[in-house]
């Protein structure tokens, strides 16, 4: 911020008037004029398949718009729209304070479906956590893994879970559109948490339980996480800490799940692609990191098969 | 609270006795014929019995026991005041002097908390780390005297220092917290989530040495305030607000400006003096000419010598480091010569030292092994060195809040004590010779913050988005201007706003860049290159910037012997300030923009703690200044061509007779030029024309064009007006500068007729945005006229020297010799008075 040598600078005075769509039952709440990208809160059913018109980011700093025209300029914006959704189907889910977008699918619709999915031999001996998991059962663990900005008050905006249904992999990707949509992220995440007897992360003792919890805390949501928690990166080191270089997971992704990624984004590049979507919604550069996102929980869930072979 | 010296020394009985007839000593010294009419004051502080109080409840019963078995069975009468308006639910700021026991009235409140609410927590803010170290001590040391208070508390410094181990245990157990302004602001508040414990119970929170808080540096920790207060109250929290304040004249203003709510003055002093004796020396002319006095410092080392020969214990301050030095090292040789061995019981200090070194130093103060001891005002501040029998200060220091606290350092509760001020030959100091009401009556100074800044109100509001997402609520806190803020903040991508709410929309962590003691990020780095690169830096105190900038002299050609007043923050912090990640070795100091374009352009030479080093390029895109180490017999001066521009009135008042207007400018100048000047003879021995952008301003200034009444005064009485004006713009610059607590250099003056067709008299804040010191004086311009015309007429100079109207170009850059004008006009002595005089008998309109 150089404020000595610029025209104008922070004292300008700024014309501003935040049109704001109002929400209705049934039309697409149109675009919120102006700085702000419209708010998640749409009239769209949660069911429904289509784009939220919300998001589209072309039509911003527009003409305040009549409410004959709203209708009309709402299914034009509907097709036209741009945000991820229109690349990974979902829907919204919704609670007092807002929506997050949701995406769900199941690991056969990606992958080829493999032998070894949902196995659990047998524990090494020396760990009790794993012993009592494969006791437990494959269908009571959920997967997690965060894209988040990085930073100590940064927010999280993307949650990968996974989990077992008896024949396939669940997976869900809870993505707040921006960064009004986290507190219902987090609270929408707890529904699904709190199912769960055993949480399954790597290195969410240090990292992604803390988190989750310092923003919960942040935004007053009650989170409710499973009773356990079975953190991958510990047995994995002690099991394959001679074998390899580094115990990070995509080292153990390529060489013990033989699973070699291409194009992926790096990590340290992942919270400017989400500021860069909220600010233009472009979701070209942001499907990679659900792609990312979604390869990690993966990644994780054969990890584990691996340790319990 | 300081606890009796021990002492084991057989020197000891000899010293108590010393000090009755130190001040016998002393009238001796200045009843010798070489001295005559060096004492220019006396003043004798009766000594003051304590006054105490009980509280309407008692404290709990381990907390007075624990103050028993320290001797303390009553409470002073502002102890009893400060704890009961606590205990009411009330914002207090303590205002008494130095030594009043005022931890214990922070101290009192948060152990009586913490014995009522084991959870409550409370957190403790100074402007250093040494004060902190100090206090951490004395909380340790009263909960020592009671189980129960031992049992309950927790409490740890957290800053820079501290080990990652220790953040966390700190983090997650401690209930109390004892940091600087900086760490919250980048250490803590940024991180809430992880002090979602601490935040949530927090009760009380501590600023003691509140009157540090001014200019840039207040204004941004009166941000951080309102950061803190939001996050608190989002974990549920509303804590008490304990501060404490040397004197001023606006601790009630100052203390709503830092807080944003009203708070109660607690100013009953009840604590004991001892009898004091405060004598100001004017080193005599030294000659004839009466326009030079004779070196300040060996005056200072002289005072020095002759009380340690005396038999007392002394402490002397000086404004830089190089004066420590020098006075020190003639302080020994005199010695040796006169009291062989005695040399070895006086020691420098200086700030930078390591904590063990510094304790060494305070232990042989306190036994007695140490006679004596050269600073700088790194020992000004708390430093629990415990009283000694004299306090010299060569030079007065920036302020006369820090004056009386150097003060202070001398008695021992029942022995006389002895301070001596000793001055130097320029405005401030000759002006505080012959008005020592302005020193000893109720406190003219103000300190003045302006939170609201929109420069520093943007930097906080980034970071305050970043903590927790900004909305119509923060307006309160934060100012009207919130909203116009967060949109220029938004179009510079740097947050978003959704839903009336703005976020932080950046990978950037704001309160890295933000530096809480300069107004943008705008700061030139200076670099050493080549042979000769500059010692590693000390171990200094990011959070200590005034010691490192009080160090660093530059030398002013109108000072005898090369003595150097210390600057402040804005001139550079030295090599221990130099930000972030550029703190290496080679890097000796920072500049702001302001003054770099003045200072180190290409082939300037730079003058670094007594050093002379040649500016070899200046890269404005970095925003770096290349120097090298070289021994040059010139010095160079910046040409600057200058303007000001009225943008916007604010105000307007009349003012016996003429119209007095506050508003907005715009200032801009551009570095034409360059002189050469050798030192010694000075003469010019070079002039080269140079290439540097031109720089604007926009600020807050008030003006005046005086009318044809004042101008016919100076024309009938023979005097040249222009330059009568001018005399008057440099004493109003330097008095403005007493009077609002900051830096000359922080102010800004100029004559310029382009604006209202005649000439008019400007003063302006050298800050984009104006901090509030022009207005200020515009608010106390009688204050300030009255203050310039008794100085001009007990000046004892002819037609004016550096002590009154000043020199023809009154610039706030350092190494500018103002006797050198180019080709601009003397300012007049008499034409000023004439006009001061003539304003001063019209009645106000």
């Amino acid at each position: 911020m150089s404020f000595l040598h610029e025209e104008g600078g922070p004292l300008k005075a700024r014309l501003s008037e935040l049109a704001r769509a109002r929400r209705s039952a049934v039309v697409p709440a149109s675009e919120t004029l102006d700085p702000a990208p419209a708010s998640g809160e749409t009239g769209v059913p949660h069911s429904s398949r289509v784009p939220v018109a919300s998001l589209s980011p072309h039509s911003s700093r527009a003409t305040p718009v009549s409410p004959e025209a709203a209708l009309d300029l709402a299914l034009d914006v509907a097709e036209n729209a741009l945000g991820v959704e229109a690349f990974l189907p979902g829907g919204e889910w919704r609670d007092e304070r807002g929506a997050v977008f949701v995406h769900e699918r199941l690991r056969s619709d990606v992958e080829r479906r493999r032998a070894h999915w949902g196995q659990l031999d047998a524990a090494p001996e020396d760990e009790p956590d794993l012993s009592a998991l494969c006791a437990l059962g494959l269908e009571h663990a959920l997967f997690l893994d965060l894209e988040t900005g990085g930073l100590a008050s940064s927010p999280v905006f993307l949650a990968g879970t996974m989990r077992w249904n008896g024949s396939d992999f669940v997976l869900r990707q809870y993505f707040a559109r921006h960064y009004g949509e986290e507190a219902t992220l987090l609270a929408a995440l707890s529904e699904e948490t709190r199912e769960a007897e055993f949480l399954v992360t790597f290195n969410g003792k240090s990292y992604d339980v803390p988190f989750l919890r310092g923003r919960a805390h942040v935004h007053r949501v009650p989170l409710a996480m499973p009773p356990r928690h079975l953190d991958l990166l510990h047995p994995a080191r002690r099991r394959w800490r001679d074998e390899l270089p580094d115990c990070r997971l995509q080292t153990l992704e390529l060489r013990v799940c033989r699973r070699r990624r291409t194009g992926d984004v790096p990590g340290e590049e992942v919270p400017g692609l989400y500021h860069d979507y909220v600010r233009h919604g472009d979701p070209y550069r942001l499907i990679p990191v659900f792609h990312h996102n979604l390869l990690d929980v993966i990644t994780m869930g054969d990890v584990l098969g691996a340790l319990c072979r | 609270m300081q606890a009796e010296p021990t002492r084991f020394l057989a020197g000891a009985d000899r010293a108590r006795e010393a000090s009755a007839s130190l001040h016998d000593w002393l009238a001796a010294h200045g009843r010798r014929p070489e001295n005559r009419g060096a004492i220019a004051h006396w003043e004798r502080l009766p000594s003051r019995p304590p006054r105490h109080g009980d509280l309407t409840l008692p404290l709990p019963p381990p907390l007075a026991e624990s103050l028993e078995s320290r001797g303390i069975t009553r409470l002073y009468t502002h102890q009893v005041h400060a704890i009961e308006a606590l205990r009411g639910g009330l914002d207090v700021v303590v205002v008494t002097g130095t030594a009043s026991g005022k931890s214990l009235c922070y101290h009192l409140p948060v152990l009586e908390r913490l014995l009522e609410e084991p959870e409550a927590t409370a957190l403790y803010l100074f402007p250093t780390k040494a004060l902190t170290q100090d206090q951490l001590k004395g909380l340790t040391r009263i909960a020592l005297g009671h189980p129960d208070l031992l049992r309950r508390l927790v409490a740890g410094v957290y800053d820079g220092d501290t080990a990652p181990g220790t953040r966390r245990k700190l983090r997650d157990t401690a209930n109390v917290i004892l940091s600087n302004p900086d760490m919250l602001h980048q250490g803590i508040l940024p991180a809430h989530s992880k002090w979602a414990r601490f935040l949530s119970h927090l009760r009380f929170v501590v600023v003691d040495e509140m009157h540090a808080y001014r200019g840039i540096f207040g204004s941004h920790v009166a941000n951080v305030m309102r950061r803190l207060v939001r996050l608190a109250a989002h974990y549920g929290a509303s804590p008490r607000l304990v501060m404490c304040s040397a004197t001023i004249r606006n601790p009630a203003e100052l203390a709503e400006g830092l807080c944003g709510r009203p708070v109660t003055v607690v100013d009953d002093d009840g604590a004991p003096r001892g009898e004091k004796h405060f004598v100001f020396w004017n080193p005599p002319f030294s000659d004839a000419s009466r326009v030079e006095r004779r070196s300040s410092n060996g005056e200072g080392c002289a005072l020095t010598a002759g009380l340690l020969e005396a038999g007392a214990q002394v402490i002397t301050f000086t404004k830089s480091r190089v004066a420590a030095e020098l006075v020190y090292r003639y302080a020994r040789d005199r010695l040796r010569r006169i009291e062989p061995g005695l040399e070895d019981r006086i020691r420098p200090y200086r700030g930078g030292y390591l904590p063990e070194e510094r304790r060494k130093i305070e232990q042989a103060l306190f036994s007695g092994a140490l006679r004596g001891v050269v600073c700088t005002n790194a020992l000004e501040l708390g430093i629990d060195v415990g009283g000694l029998d004299a306090a010299v200060l060569i030079g007065a220091p920036p302020t006369l809040a820090s004056a009386w606290q150097q003060a202070g350092r001398a008695g021992r509760g029942g022995d006389p004590a002895l301070a001596i001020l000793v001055a130097y030959n320029d405005t401030v100091d000759q002006y505080l010779m012959r008005h020592p009401e302005y020193f000893f009556g109720r406190s003219p100074e103000a300190a003045v913050i302006d939170p609201h800044n929109p420069y520093i109100l943007a930097q906080q509001l980034a970071c305050a988005a970043y903590e927790l997402p900004l909305s119509a609520a923060d307006v309160a806190a934060f100012g009207p201007q919130m909203a116009d803020i967060l949109a220029a903040l938004e179009e510079a991508g740097e947050t978003r706003t959704i839903d009336g709410r703005a976020y932080w929309a950046n990978t950037s962590f704001p309160s890295a860049r933000v530096n809480l003691r300069t107004i943008s990020d705008n700061t030139y780095t200076i670099m050493v290159t080549g042979a000769g690169a500059a010692p590693p830096p000390r171990p200094g105190n990011v959070s200590d910037p005034g010691a490192a900038a009080r160090d660093a002299p530059p030398a002013r050609a109108d000072m005898p012997e090369g003595e150097a007043p210390a600057r402040r923050d804005r001139w550079g912090r030295g090599e221990s300030a130099a930000r972030g990640a550029d703190a290496g070795a080679n890097v000796i100091g920072t500049v702001d923009a302001i003054s770099a374009l003045e200072l180190v352009y290409p082939e300037a030479v730079y003058l670094h703690e007594g050093e002379t080093y040649f500016v070899r390029s200046l890269d404005l895109e970095q925003k770096t200044a290349f120097v090298e180490r070289r021994e040059v017999d010139y010095y160079t001066q910046p040409v600057l061509d200058t303007n000001i521009r009225v943008r916007g009135e604010r105000q307007r008042r009349g003012w016996r007779g003429e119209t007095v207007i506050l508003g907005d400018v715009t200032y801009s100048w551009q570095t034409i030029a360059m002189k050469k000047v050798k030192f010694g003879t000075r003469d010019s021995i070079g002039y080269h024309p140079l290439e540097l952008p031109r720089l604007t301003l926009e600020t807050v200034g008030f003006w005046f064009a005086p009318d044809e009444a004042a101008w016919a005064a100076v024309a009938r009485a023979g005097h040249p007006p222009f330059e009568g004006l001018s005399g008057v713009r440099n004493l109003f610059l330097t008095l403005l500068s007493m009077l609002s607590m900051c830096d000359p250099a922080d102010l800004g003056g100029m004559i310029d007729s382009s604006n209202l067709g005649r000439p008019a008299l400007f003063v302006f804040d050298r800050y984009p945005g104006g901090l509030g010191f022009a207005e200020q004086g515009w608010s106390r311009l009688d204050e300030l006229a009255r203050a310039a015309y008794d100085h001009l007429a007990s000046c004892p100079c002819e037609s004016g020297c550096p002590s009154c109207v000043g020199l023809p170009v009154l610039h706030p850059a350092q190494q500018q010799d103002p006797d050198l004008g180019h080709g601009r006009a003397v300012p007049a002595k008499e034409a000023a008075r004439t006009l001061l005089s003539h304003w001063l008998a019209r009645t106000d309109a």
